[in-house]
């Protein structure tokens, strides 16, 4: 690393271990150095010095700030004289017990390492503000509809005008659409595809993204003013070379002529991760005026508050307006209401609950962990007590000792912590990785100084946690009849044994809520996989692509052009079936419409459905049965009567017990709406996701309502072959048509599960770590407790009493430790399992399956724990045990 | 009064030389060009912090500079009870090695 700034680390290192004064004159000579250096020498070199010259301070200041002379023992050095004495003490003390510092440091570098992985990814996500300008005051405003049960949805243009005009508590709203894109010739004249955002003319003042080179859009440019975009400041890096004079150039997209009149600041990206060029909206002001740009809901906008103004104020206002707006259009803003909400809850969405659940998770995993360790230390600390009573005779005071002990747990604590340092930046990498799409990005996930802080500030927190319980045994024992105690009668003081006893009962109890929860995921998880998607996913794969509407102006174009492909498609080998649609399955949206029926009275509420239109070719491709009517054909066309399908689950919401072969429909109630005729019913399909039951749908056919952007689905052919097809194929027919994605169907279904996949696989791990960890603090519990009951075991034997009798006392132990755990367990679990409810998929909390499962694992880890021990037990030889005295 | 060291003397000697622009870096390079010796930063505050109790020099901070980083220099000067002890010091030295730089040359090389 090298740059023309001193070190920083350094300089933060300076500044935490010398004294303010002589930190700032140390500080100042070592930089105003460090920059004649840079003269006349590499950054690298200088920086080595500057790092070389500040240890060097430091330590000079440390050993400085010893007095000359000694006095008496008491006041012999300063804190840190101490504080040096103490770590070099604990680090001795490690060296005589490696096998203890391995295995904590181990235990700690796990549950350091995943608490710090987790806490990247929640601080990259829900804590770090979003990385626009003055984030805080940025807020998302949605539209909501109790009677439609619709939350947090897009506008409606004509609404958020009326919002824009009327409220006050904001202090500006933009808007943007979906995410859209577009095919642009890059300078090596190969199409490439160019993901982009329309928004509203106000759009980088509202972000307050100020643009790096000329300007954003004018108020004119969103009704039908002149084309022109914005573009990314990676864009013009990569496509323009950086070049000053781009704005003003003309860029081509879809084949239609852009004027570029600025380009965005580095690093911005708004609505998502990607974006490279932004285009004003097109709306014309005769619609303004119109009923379907009030009842149309296809805008996402976002708020600025006004300096002063919080987030419920401004919900209220919004609230009340929009009630104003459901009295004067109550034709389509029927029980329409608004709110406000901020826009990085917005961002994060759903994935709050699942990302907090995973803290929570780790943070038990942590708990266990030190846990563990004081239990260890706790042993540890009882073999000592010798050590510790002879040092109080000569002369420590008791608040000097219990600082030594806690000095030796943060000690350890930072071996742990630094070996979890580690751990952490290996998992947060696979975290990323793993998660896929489940992380919203709104700030790249790294670990910087605010993690490290985190990292520095649990490593300390656990030492002093679980340095406390040895700690306290110094005041429970009175030290000087430690002295007196013989070695053989141990410590006679229970509460060391029922302290011990306490953690591996907690210990367990968390195991028992971790395992109960990767459990349910695992179940939910394998119900998902299990569900029937409606179609079949066997090798099929999907290209899209968009056909410019210059070059495609009509129906026959785009019909000739696409029979052609497929016609190509077809006779390449392996390929089995080729079809095409404008809305994937899985990744539908609802829309909300009345359905007008010929001859029967208008409903009182409108239907959720969704709409997608299909070539002639799909249900056979898909495998979605036709089961009643018929297919759409290639006879069907501009020429024939309107023709639609529905799902099974539309007929029998619309036409209950009947045929719905033969009946007409019609989106509107004006005589020019066109019928349209029921042909044909199909199986039901999932449209929103796996785990969203399927909706209602209706067909209609590319040959009567063409498409120009389309999913091309290929069945046969394994993936890397028919990619390679299509490109080819494609290419043939027009060069200038880029592929936007190319994707195995197997993908989408496993984007759409990534949180559920993340979120099961780590709870998963978590759990078995929590379980080993309980399961080792029960084994070293029990183990200690018949090493300390040898004696009495031997008077037993001698008496009499049998290995099943001795094997019984060993397991009935474990058993009460695994059984209050457990039940402790239970009770926590009652109290969050709700929180869990949300995220299952037609699994519930209480399923007796995986809580039945989750008793065989804990008594199977108590019996495993307890085999070791007890068969030493019963193999105590009386004559020994009793000579040992 | 104890005594002051041969690294004080040093120190005392170099801000005593450097007048008004005696801080950190001058001190060191001060010292470094007549006694090829490179010390620390901290060092030399140590040092200096601790002659300062004695009341024997007197700091100040400057003003802030941008090549430091915003950070001040800090500047010392010799007190009173500084220059004396200094004084003493230096004198009783000079006392007792008096005609012995020849000899001690000499047995440092072993000759004598």
């Amino acid at each position: 690393m090298s740059s023309a700034e001193p070190p920083r680390l350094t300089t933060r290192l300076l500044a935490l271990l010398l004294p303010g004064r002589v930190f700032e004159a140390v500080a100042g000579d070592l930089e105003e150095e460090f920059r004649e250096r840079l003269r006349h020498t590499s950054p690298r070199r200088a920086g080595a010095w500057y790092r070389r010259q500040a240890i060097r301070s430091i330590v000079t200041c440390w050993r400085g700030s010893r007095p000359a002379v000694r006095t008496s023992p008491r006041d012999r050095g300063g804190p840190l004289q101490d504080l040096s004495l103490d770590v070099r003490f604990a680090l001795r003390s490690f060296t005589r017990n490696p096998g203890l510092v391995v295995l904590v440091t181990l235990t700690l570098a796990l549950g350091i390492g995943a608490t710090t992985a987790i806490f990247t990814v929640l601080d990259a996500t829900l804590l770090r503000p979003l990385p626009y300008s003055e984030p805080e005051r940025l807020v998302a405003v949605y539209e909501e509809n109790d009677a439609r049960g619709w939350t947090w949805n897009q506008a409606s243009p004509a609404n958020f005008l009326s919002w824009r005009e009327r409220s006050t508590t904001l202090e500006d709203i933009t808007a943007h659409g979906f995410r859209v894109g577009w095919a642009f010739a890059g300078p090596d004249d190969r199409a490439e595809w160019l993901d982009g955002a329309t928004v509203f003319h106000n759009f980088f003042e509202v972000m307050g993204a100020r643009p790096v080179l000329g300007r954003g859009f004018v108020d004119d440019e969103v009704w039908g003013g002149a084309r022109v975009v914005v573009i990314s400041h990676g864009l013009w890096q990569r496509a323009f070379g950086g070049d000053p004079e781009v704005v003003g150039q003309i860029i081509a997209l879809d084949e239609i002529e852009r004027e570029i009149v600025g380009v965005a600041p580095p690093g911005f990206a708004f609505p998502d991760t990607g974006i490279d060029v932004w285009a004003p909206f097109r709306w014309s002001r005769e619609n303004v005026e119109a009923a379907w740009f009030r009842r149309a809901h296809f805008i996402w906008p976002v708020g600025r508050l006004a300096h002063g103004v919080d987030e419920s104020t401004a919900h209220a206002e919004i609230q009340t307006i929009a009630a104003g707006l459901q009295a004067e259009y109550p034709e389509t803003n029927e029980s329409m209401s608004a709110g406000v909400v901020s826009l990085q809850r917005w961002v994060v969405g759903d994935t709050r609950r699942p990302l907090l659940i995973l803290g929570l998770a780790v943070s038990a995993v942590l708990l266990v962990a030190c846990a563990n360790i004081a239990n260890l230390l706790l042993a540890r600390a009882t073999g000592r007590r010798q050590e510790l009573a002879v040092r109080s005779a000569l002369g420590a005071g008791r608040a000097r000792l219990v600082r030594q002990l806690l000095t030796e747990s943060v000690c350890l604590a930072a071996l742990g912590g630094a070996a979890g340092v580690g751990v952490a930046a290996l998992m947060t990498r696979g975290l990323v990785l793993l998660a896929g799409e489940a992380i919203p990005p709104t700030s790249p996930v790294t670990m910087d100084a605010r993690v490290m802080g985190f990292a520095l500030f649990i490593t300390l927190a656990t030492g002093l946690g679980f340095g406390l319980f040895p700690s306290l045994q110094l005041g429970w024992a009175r030290l000087s009849e430690v002295m007196n105690e013989s070695s053989r009668s141990g410590s006679a003081d229970p509460r060391p044994a029922r302290a011990r006893n306490l953690l591996v009962v907690a210990e367990v109890a968390l195991a028992v809520v971790l395992v109960a929860g990767a459990g349910l995921m695992l179940r939910s998880l394998d119900a998902l996989y299990a569900v029937d998607p409606g179609f079949s996913l066997d090798n099929l794969v999907t290209a899209e692509f968009e056909l410019p509407g210059s070059r495609y102006g009509d129906q026959v174009a785009v019909e000739t052009f696409f029979d052609e492909l497929v016609d190509r498609l077809v006779a390449t080998p392996g390929v089995v079936g080729v079809s095409a649609t404008d809305t994937l399955a899985l990744e539908g949206t609802r829309w909300t419409s009345d359905l007008f029926i010929d001859g029967r009275p208008p409903a009182d509420t409108p239907y959720i459905f969704n709409r997608r239109i299909v070539d002639h070719r799909y249900f056979t491709t898909l495998g979605v049965p036709v089961l009643r009517g018929r297919s759409f054909t290639a006879a069907d066309g501009p020429d024939t009567p309107d023709v639609i399908i529905i799902n099974e689950t539309l007929a029998g919401q619309v036409f209950p017990g009947e045929d719905p072969v033969g009946e007409r429909i019609r989106f509107g109630d004006d005589d020019d709406d066109p019928w349209l005729t029921v042909v044909g019913v199909v199986g039901s399909e999932r449209v929103e996701g796996l785990d969203a039951n399927p909706w209602g749908e209706i067909y209609l056919t590319t040959r009567q309502e063409p498409i120009w952007y389309l999913n091309l689905l290929v069945r046969g052919a394994a993936g890397g072959q028919a990619e390679a097809a299509v490109q080819r194929e494609l290419a043939a027919l027009d060069p200038l048509v880029p592929i936007i994605r190319f994707r195995p169907f197997e993908e989408i279904v496993s984007g759409s599960l990534s949180m559920e996949r993340l979120l099961t696989t780590l709870l998963t791990a978590f759990a078995a770590v929590a379980l080993l960890l309980a399961a080792m603090g029960l084994y070293g519990v029990l183990a200690y407790s018949v090493a300390q009951r040898t004696r009495e075991i031997g008077i037993r034997v001698a008496l009499g009493a049998r290995g099943d009798d001795v094997l019984r006392i060993v397991v009935k132990r474990a058993l009460v430790l695994v059984v209050t755990g457990g039940a402790l367990g239970a009770a926590a679990y009652g109290a969050v399992a709700s929180t869990f409810r949300a995220l299952l998929f037609e699994v519930s909390p209480g399923d007796p399956l995986t809580l039945g499962g989750v008793l065989l694992v804990m008594l199977a880890t108590g019996f495993a724990a307890a085999y070791l021990p007890a068969r030493r037990a019963t193999r105590v030889d009386p004559v020994e045990a009793l000579r040992s005295e | 009064m104890r005594r002051l060291g041969e690294f004080e003397q040093m120190l005392l000697f170099a801000v005593l030389r450097l007048g008004d622009g005696a801080y950190g870096t001058a001190i060191r390079q001060e010292i470094a060009s007549r006694t090829a010796q490179d010390l620390s930063p901290g060092a030399v505050y140590t040092a200096l912090e601790r002659l300062e109790t004695r009341g024997y020099v007197a700091s100040w901070f400057g003003e802030p500079t941008p090549e430091r980083g915003g950070k001040r220099k800090r500047f010392y000067r010799v007190e009173a009870a500084g220059a004396t002890a200094l004084n003493r010091a230096y004198r009783a030295l000079l006392a007792m090695g008096e005609g012995q730089a020849e000899h001690l040359d000499l047995l440092e090389r072993g000759i004598e």
